[in-house]
């Protein structure tokens, strides 16, 4: 029947069909869903620079075919992570907002638990102009159109923590030599009587305790203001107690005003006993060592306080000491008191040499335990500590020595030294 | 406009106004302790010594013990309990309970033939700070330190010569720091140099801080004339005005 038509009729009816069949073909591929492929090749480890065991490092490949996706760009990365049992989802942790960066380390984890991760390519409509900062942009994204293609799961992992970091290996030596040091010098201390060096501001506490017994006034004792577990606390404490055993053996009294709790329970347990050591238990008053307050300048004003009304003839300022150094030496100083300082705090020890009478500086503050209990075993551990100061001052003058022939000896020989003592 | 929430006036006066006053009184009662103990600075240090006492207290309450400890706690207490469970209890919050435990320890202070209970929370915390404290200083007291000290001392241009300061300087300071040995003879002379060493740093650092204090006061001085006498009526000018 068609090859009845005329020629001319075929083209008119040709040309419109044809047409036609490419529109319907376009529409056709327009409705084809578009595909967004997902990151490939998730890989979850253990991070090894975490000692603590909380991380772990997320690796995957920027999805082959992402430029390629028509109408969307690759707008970043959304890391998902959850717990490893039946029931638990996974939640977004973390955004990596560069296409191009595809590692990245999730943080804030527990060793004791396992772990699933999968990450999520969000692809962004190209109209849309806001981009992926952080896990607030995902939900305002997937409102503007936003896709994500998921990788697959991976895991279960959990962090592994480590228990001795290699790095600081050299740490480790020094503490175990110390340590060998000082106990060789404990054992050889039982041999016989080991010299100290007189410490003028330790010769002085006898004169201030007698001073006090002489005038009927009480001793002033600041353990300075740091915590417990602040060595100069440590050390504070042990010189409180060689004082107050002498005091009870005077009856004078001693005012220990604290400003941490732990602080004043220690130094009343430490005064009490000493008290008892003293033979004088009954003596011993508690209410004499009090809290104050944990603010530096409220626990200032009231020391000052206590200097002005009580009048101590002596006040012993030892421990960790900050801006309120010298408004409490001065105030002392102001009093007539004889005033022992010490601490450990290289930027208050000038205020301190300034305004008191002796001052125990840095180390000598940890070597008046010894000094005033002359206990073989402080005295010893005194001795061990002077034998390392002996190798640290050898080592010194060993490396600087290295370091200035360096171009004579090569710059390996002198890194390899020196490198021991970086972490 | 909508009124700003909370109280803007006290008897019809604005509660800036009121907190400069107060801040301008308290600290003409500090600086009147250069006069003496009078009435006025016991009436300082007591209110200053109360609300800091105080607002330390509502700190550690607000800030440690309620989210540290109370409502991690009580969180998922209920559903363990409810199924007759308790053990489960323990198991999972046994890092909160054991120190919420050692705390309560210390309050065995209050209570006559019970006081040694305190000792264990006191040995535990200054044992885990000497403990802590022995390997950070080994590292940053000593170990870096000594590597920054190591440095060429030759030639003597071109930080040479700082580098020797630095070694004499360090080597005779520690042997001020011998305690163990008389210092007689070589440590004489070394210590000596080392006790100069350490006056000439106490002595900088002396002027540094005393500077920063200075500053401190200027402070003061400038809240003083600036922005509260100008409350009064008196106007100085300088900084803060205009």
């Amino acid at each position: 029947m068609i090859s009845r038509l005329p020629l001319k009729t075929i083209r008119r009816l040709l040309l419109p069909t044809a047409a036609l069949c490419l529109l319907l073909g376009s529409a056709r591929a327009q409705q084809q869903p578009v595909e967004f492929p997902a990151p490939e090749r998730l890989a979850v480890s253990d991070d090894p620079e975490d000692l603590a065991g909380r991380q772990l490092v997320v690796k995957w490949h920027k999805p082959a075919a992402a430029d390629a996706v028509t109408g969307y760009r690759l707008g970043g990365y959304l890391v998902y992570v959850g717990e490893s049992r039946e029931g638990a989802e996974l939640s977004p942790a973390q955004v990596v907002p560069d296409p191009q960066k595809t590692e990245t380390l999730l943080s804030g984890l527990l060793p004791s638990k396992s772990y699933i991760v999968q990450v999520g390519a969000l692809y962004i409509p190209e109209q849309v102009t806001g981009e992926l900062i952080d896990l607030n942009a995902v939900a305002y994204l997937r409102n503007q159109g936003a896709v994500e293609a998921k990788s697959a799961r991976s895991g279960p992992i959990s962090p592994v923590g480590a228990l001795f970091d290699p790095k600081k290996t050299n740490v480790l030596i020094a503490t175990m030599v110390y340590c060998a040091i000082v106990l060789l010098a404990i054992y050889f201390a039982q041999r016989g009587e080991m010299y100290i060096r007189p410490i003028p501001g330790l010769e002085a506490v006898n004169d201030a305790i007698g001073r006090a017994t002489e005038m009927g006034r009480p001793i002033l004792y600041v353990s300075g203001l740091s915590g417990i577990t602040d060595i100069a606390t440590i050390a504070a404490m042990l010189i409180l107690g060689h004082l107050a055993k002498r005091t009870a053996a005077y009856e004078t009294s001693i005012i220990v005003p604290c400003n941490d709790p732990l602080v004043l329970t220690a130094e009343r347990e430490i005064v009490h006993q000493a008290y008892i050591e003293a033979g004088k238990p009954e003596a011993y008053e508690p209410e004499n060592i009090f809290y104050v307050t944990d603010s530096q300048f409220g626990y200032a004003a009231a020391v000052d306080g206590i200097m002005m009304r009580e009048r101590p003839a002596a006040n012993f300022f030892m421990g960790m000491f900050y801006a309120e150094s010298l408004i409490l030496a001065e105030t002392g100083n102001r009093t007539g008191a004889i005033q022992i300082a010490g601490t450990d705090a290289d930027t208050q020890l000038p205020f301190f040499i300034t305004a008191c009478d002796y001052t125990l500086m840095g180390e000598e503050l940890y070597a008046a335990g010894a000094y005033l209990s002359r206990n073989p075993l402080l005295v010893a551990q005194l001795k061990g500590q002077d034998i390392g100061k002996v190798l640290l001052a050898a080592a010194l003058v060993v490396g600087t020595a290295l370091a200035t022939l360096s171009a004579y000896l090569g710059p390996d020989i002198v890194k390899a030294f020196l490198s021991w003592f970086q972490i | 406009m909508p009124e700003p929430s909370g109280i803007t006036e006290i008897l019809g006066i604005p509660t800036d106004i009121i907190g400069l006053w107060v801040a301008a009184l308290l600290t003409l009662a500090i600086y009147s302790f250069l006069y003496g103990d009078n009435p006025v600075y016991k009436f300082a240090e007591h209110l200053f010594v109360g609300v800091s006492a105080a607002y330390g207290a509502a700190i550690v309450y607000h800030q440690a013990l309620v989210p540290k400890l109370v409502q991690p706690l009580s969180a998922g207490l209920i559903q363990p309990l409810l199924a007759g469970n308790p053990a489960a209890i323990v198991w999972s919050k046994a890092t909160l309970l054991i120190p919420g435990m050692l705390g309560l320890l210390i309050f065995g202070r209050f209570f006559r033939g019970y006081q040694w209970l305190s000792r264990w929370p006191i040995a535990f915390v200054m044992g885990l700070g000497a403990g802590l404290s022995i390997p950070r200083s080994i590292q940053s007291l000593i170990l870096e330190q000594m590597h920054g000290t190591m440095q060429p001392v030759w030639p003597l241009t071109g930080g040479g010569f700082d580098n020797l300061l630095l070694i004499v300087g360090v080597v005779c300071t520690l042997a001020y720091f011998y305690f163990s040995l008389p210092h007689r003879g070589v440590m004489r002379w070394l210590s000596r140099i080392g006790i100069w060493f350490l006056m000439i740093g106490f002595g900088a650092g002396f002027g540094n801080t005393v500077m920063a204090r200075i500053s401190l006061l200027i402070g003061r001085i400038e809240f003083l004339l600036y922005e509260w006498l100008p409350t009064i009526g008196i106007h100085l000018g300088g900084p803060g005005i205009g």
